[in-house]
């Protein structure tokens, strides 16, 4: 049986369509791109330290802005459907839903990852020609996998389910809100998700498994793959809900 | 494919749909006609498996739409092209019926058989050279068209159309009513419409439906034979007496000539005229002006 038939030729059909979405809105990505630079322009001390120390400090700053760019303007991925009124043909459809809305989950990811991955392709080459070590490129795949999309996974999956229940507007707000409250605000300031396994910036993560200290001392490297487990299951879990409220919607027309 | 609908009824809240719908659609053009709010999208989102019905059965074929597997089965082999047709702006044409393709699991893993079945689609639709144009520019005939091409892809058994034409200027309606005759063959058809001629052009059997009921069902011979007598034309500058349906008007130098709908001669110079379709439709609507609604008001 041909692995792409079925389910998930469907997802990935979905994912394609995400894709194919933003690349035709070149200012999508263009303003994710800009956010995910911005903190490299502000921040100072960039390489000062081991190189572990800058590549993955960086990484964090980096992972500071972009991510709340990918939840507000992706916001409306899944609602859209209803809100421009294609839902009424998808319903009809003989596929599972669930097929779509997970290949949706992945082509979000994607499409949020991309831009901030160039971005982060082009720092690390910086990286590597200002410490003329190659392994800074390498080092940098690394932390973009282990801090940005683990992150991302938990912000996509808020993005699509979020809307779905508080409509697209309040979930914008109240998004932004929650990236300031949860990942920016030091806990001793005000009780947040900052600088636990939930916080999605990535902080906890890198500094757990690449054994680097943001200046709060040192995080356990089980911290790192709790928080990393976390953020996933966090956004496999909220995309299941959103996938069992279809099926009761559906049920219940 | 035969569909049987048995007491089919629709309640959103307080309002109730639909009551008691009992209707038989066999292969061939099958029209639905009724006045807005009738509930005719209401019928057509059941049959396309969008909405359940609060109470009663249907069955198309040996599936039982009421349950969900066969529901899923059944969406194999239907295309449904609602009223209120939206799509993706961003999409072209071609992108947008290949994804949808995808979906309906047409060649999910042959992209070179499906890309051949949008491409002949796209032709039958005469929408070829704008394949590659987004759907946000298209015409409301165009995106009509891509409307049936995206109902068309998975080559169905049961076509659902609502309201194809309306909104649409006369050479797109004739364009759309001569691309459903061509696919009528042995494929089952339900078109739903408020426009009499459409169904006067193409289909055989209908139903009207009135305020939630089914007010008649049977051919379209049968419903133009109830204005039988009925039909008249006259040329007066007089009044007409109120109860007189008039179906058209026309302005003359000398005086104004009407069409009119009356179980008696209107006026002493009307002259008996040869019912139509609309005309029949308009007698079975006096008819049920004060009559209780009947679940199986027509005969075949």
């Amino acid at each position: 049986m041909n692995p792409f038939s079925g389910n998930l030729g469907i997802a990935l059909a979905a994912a394609r369509a995400e894709v194919s979405a933003v690349w035709h809105r070149p200012g999508t990505a263009a303003a994710i791109a800009a956010l995910a630079a911005f903190p490299f322009l502000t921040y100072h001390h960039l390489f000062d330290g081991s190189l572990a120390k800058v590549v993955i400090r960086q990484t964090y700053y980096m992972n500071t802005f972009a991510p709340v760019a990918v939840g507000v303007i992706f916001a409306d991925r899944f609602v859209r459907d209803r809100l421009l009124g294609v839902r009424e043909i998808l319903d009809t459809l003989p596929t599972s839903p669930a097929a779509r809305i997970w290949g949706r989950f992945a082509g979000v990811i994607a499409t949020g990852a991309l831009p901030i991955f160039v971005v982060w392709l082009a720092q690390a080459a910086h990286i590597a020609l200002v410490t003329h070590r190659a392994a800074a490129l390498g080092l940098a795949m690394a932390s973009f996998v282990v801090g940005v999309l683990p992150g991302l996974a938990a912000v996509c999956g808020l993005c699509l389910a979020g809307p779905a229940l508080l409509g697209l507007p309040l979930f914008r707000v109240l998004f932004v809100c929650y990236w300031f409250w949860g990942n920016l605000i030091p806990s001793q300031l005000f009780p947040s998700p900052s600088g636990t396994w939930a916080t999605p910036i990535g902080g906890i993560a890198l500094s757990g498994i690449f054994h680097v200290d943001f200046g709060d001392g040192r995080v356990a490297a089980v911290d790192g793959i709790g928080s990393v487990s976390v953020l996933v299951i966090a956004g496999l879990v909220l995309v299941s809900a959103l996938q069992y409220s279809e099926r009761r919607r559906r049920a219940t027309a | 494919m035969i569909i049987e609908m048995t007491s089919v009824s629709k309640v959103f809240g307080r309002t109730r749909a639909l009551e008691g719908v009992d209707l038989t659609v066999t292969p061939g053009m099958f029209g639905l006609l009724g006045a807005n709010g009738a509930g005719k999208t209401t019928l057509m989102r059941l049959l396309a498996g969008v909405l359940r019905p609060t109470s009663g059965s249907i069955r198309a074929g040996a599936w039982q739409l009421t349950r969900a597997a066969d529901r899923r089965e059944f969406q194999r082999v239907l295309g449904y092209l609602p009223q209120d047709l939206r799509l993706y702006p961003d999409m072209t044409a071609r992108a947008l019926l290949d994804y949808i393709a995808i979906l309906k699991g047409v060649a999910v893993a042959d992209r070179r058989q499906r890309h051949d079945t949008v491409d002949a689609l796209l032709e039958t639709v005469a929408l070829s050279d704008a394949a590659q144009r987004k759907l946000g520019g298209f015409s409301g005939g165009m995106l009509r068209r891509v409307g049936i091409a995206q109902a068309l892809l998975n080559n169905p058994a049961v076509l659902i159309v609502d309201e194809p034409t309306a909104g649409l200027d006369p050479e797109e309606r004739l364009r759309f009513r001569n691309i459903l005759s061509r696919l009528a063959g042995d494929r089952t058809i339900i078109l739903s419409t408020h426009i009499v001629e459409d169904i006067a052009a193409t289909c055989r059997q209908l139903a009207v439906l009135r305020s939630g009921h089914v007010a008649y069902f049977g051919d379209t011979a049968g419903l133009i034979r109830r204005a039988a007598g009925r039909v008249w034309t006259v040329e007066t500058n007089d009044l007409l007496p109120p109860e007189t349906t008039i179906v058209s008007t026309m302005t003359l130098t000398h005086a104004t000539r009407y069409r009119v709908v009356t179980p008696h001669r209107p006026h002493p110079a009307a002259v008996p005229a040869e019912p139509g379709l609309e005309d029949g439709y308009l007698s079975l609507m006096q008819d049920q002006q004060d009559a209780r609604p009947t679940s199986r008001a027509g005969a075949r």
